[in-house]
């Protein structure tokens, strides 16, 4: 257990303090992080709060959350007790001033020699520091800790991180085995990275315990008057709960988008926008349909596809059809794609919106290729894209995706029709295009907006000299309707949030 | 202690694809069901650093989290897992 021998040096320490912060005390505390990526990499890290058999009678204050870290409380607890200067309570010494002292500061991780681990502590001393709890490069499970004179270090680097009482610590210190290994340059660099909201006071303590450490230590970055404040000490609290001033729309709806001032802020001309305003007018359209056809519509939110295509990993493993599919098993649990008319997906890909309309899925197994021409509902997959020819691996990503969601319905499911649907038209329409390099998320609302409002029960694409009336209506309204810019209602509600 | 907690506590994890921390971000949390969900927000985005409540969106069954969503509300259980995904923009 990482924290065993820290927890008992703690324990001890605590005894003589008063009342530790009751906020931190009786819970329960696990984290488990994984900064590496690697399975097998993962360092358990439980702690129980130093002074566990008191914190029994004692009723926490404020049971109702525990963070995965004993040394950080969340501002709003603590503010709500009103016990800021009380947080770093996890070590507790009153007189440092003596040479045995020793400062120990759990740290969020630690990275060192290219590993991370977390759940460590960092210990300054008066003539070295240690660090308890790293992971060895060689292998990844062993336990050690490291100890480096106060010589051996050659400059210390802190960077406060902004919006978070975190603070990033580098130690550059001479390696061991400076000059018998090649290609070294002898400094090794140490890293580790505290969230304290008193920082400032746990640096004044540790440059206490030896001057050296003072003249040692750098802040990154200086001050806007050219003098150097070494850890930039005006402590910095975000506000999470102001953050949180928003909009709900619907009010009541389970599929309720909150847009924050945040949000509206992007409707300013030339500005991106986000996910948020896209699910938020997404929802506003499906509200102005009639209750009686909106069983006819799907929308999937802007997350559907970016777990679909899973694009926050490998973006080659998004054309594993089977895999896509059971990252978003769960998202039509309660929904049969197969009975709606539309399925519309907004696409985030590469910093631009798209979108996907799924038309008549319900057909595709059914269909036979002769009627195209004749038979009133062809199902197709629509691209509409502000920016055409960016999407190469879209078509197969949607066509296997309807295809694992079909054989989960239908168990069945031939290979003839698995043809069907990963032959399923893909058509790129020709729309305008955008002008500019920011309103790609505009388009989308509006084709979205205008494919609402036009779309007819049946539709064909391919019936009338491949493009039906309502796709010539469609563009043409779409053209017409760039050529006086856009009006979106969406424009009206950010400015009534925005007041 | 008379008073019997009128709530129970539940344990999920938040799930984030944080790429610039390199890879996968796990965060155990342990939550009453009747707190708000913006204080597991804020905890989770102090963890991670570098980004603030608002860069991320929360995602459980499906659906975006609400900040005064409570656990009990979205019919959150223990075990349950939560992704956070940084908030898409796109031009």
């Amino acid at each position: 257990m990482v924290g065993k021998d820290l927890d008992a040096k703690e324990r001890k320490s605590c005894q003589n303090a008063d009342a530790l912060n009751p906020l931190i005390t009786g819970h329960y505390f696990h984290s488990k992080i994984d900064f590496c990526q690697t399975a097998n990499s993962y360092i358990e890290q439980e702690r129980i709060p130093c002074h566990k058999s008191e914190a029994k009678s004692i009723e926490p204050v404020a049971d109702d959350f525990a963070e995965s870290d004993p040394s950080r409380v969340s501002p709003a607890i603590a503010r709500d007790s009103a016990v800021l200067n009380d947080v770093p309570s996890t070590n507790c010494f009153d007189s440092l001033q003596t040479d045995e002292a020793e400062i120990c500061i759990p740290v969020d991780y630690v990275v060192y020699q290219k590993k991370c681990s977390a759940g460590c502590t960092v210990s300054f001393s008066h003539d070295c520091i240690k660090i308890s709890g790293l992971t060895t490069p060689e292998e990844d499970q062993e336990i050690h800790s490291l100890e480096k004179g106060i010589d051996d270090i050659v400059l210390i680097q802190s960077e406060r991180l902004e919006r978070f009482e975190s603070v990033s610590v580098k130690l550059h210190v001479l390696s061991k085995d400076a000059g018998q290994v090649h290609g070294t340059s002898g400094v090794e660099e140490l890293e580790f990275v505290v969230c304290d909201p008193d920082w400032f006071g746990r640096w004044q303590q540790i440059t206490s315990l030896n001057e050296k450490y003072m003249s040692l230590w750098r802040a990154v970055h200086d001050t806007e008057d050219g003098s150097v404040d070494p850890l930039q000490r005006k402590p910095h609290f975000p506000n999470f709960e102001r953050a949180f001033e928003d909009v709900i729309y619907p009010e009541g709806d389970c599929d309720a988008v909150s847009i924050n001032k945040r949000d509206v802020a992007l409707l300013e001309p030339e500005t991106f926008i986000n996910d948020t305003i896209i699910d938020f007018y997404i929802q506003y359209l499906k509200n102005q349909i009639p209750s009686e056809e909106k069983h006819k519509f799907h929308f999937f939110n802007s997350f559907f596809f970016r777990k679909l295509a899973d694009l926050d990993k490998d973006p080659s493993s998004a054309l594993d059809g089977r895999a896509a599919f059971l990252r978003v098993l769960k998202w039509t649990r309660k929904v049969d794609l197969f009975g709606k008319d539309y399925v519309f997906i907004p696409v985030n890909f590469g910093l631009h919106w798209s979108l996907l309309v799924i038309c008549h899925p319900g057909e595709v197994a059914s269909f036979k290729e002769e009627d195209v021409e004749k038979s009133l509902r062809v199902p197709c997959i629509l691209h509409m894209d502000s920016i055409k020819g960016t999407h190469a691996g879209l078509k197969n990503l949607v066509q296997s995706y309807l295809w694992e969601e079909f054989k989960q319905r239908h168990k069945d499911a031939s290979e003839d029709v698995s043809s069907k649907f990963m032959n399923l038209r893909f058509v790129p329409l020709e729309l305008p295009q955008q002008e500019n390099s920011f309103d790609c998320g505009l388009f989308l609302l509006h084709y979205l907006e205008l494919f609402l409002s036009e779309a007819p029960v049946n539709f064909n694409l391919f019936s009338i000299n491949k493009f039906s009336k309502f796709v010539s209506e469609f563009i043409f309204r779409m053209a017409k309707s760039y050529g006086y810019c856009f009006h979106l209602d969406l424009l009206d509600w950010g400015f009534k949030i925005g007041n | 202690m008379d008073q019997e907690p009128t709530h129970k506590f539940i344990h999920v994890k938040v799930v984030g694809q944080v790429s610039s921390l390199g890879g996968e971000l796990e965060v155990f949390f342990r939550i009453k069901e009747s707190t708000p969900l913006w204080k597991l927000m804020a905890a989770y985005c102090r963890r991670i650093g570098m980004y603030e409540v608002q860069d991320f969106a929360f995602i459980f069954d499906q659906r975006l989290l609400r900040p005064h969503q409570t656990p009990k509300q979205v019919h959150m259980e223990d075990g349950d897992v939560i992704d956070a995904l940084l908030n898409q923009t796109g031009s």
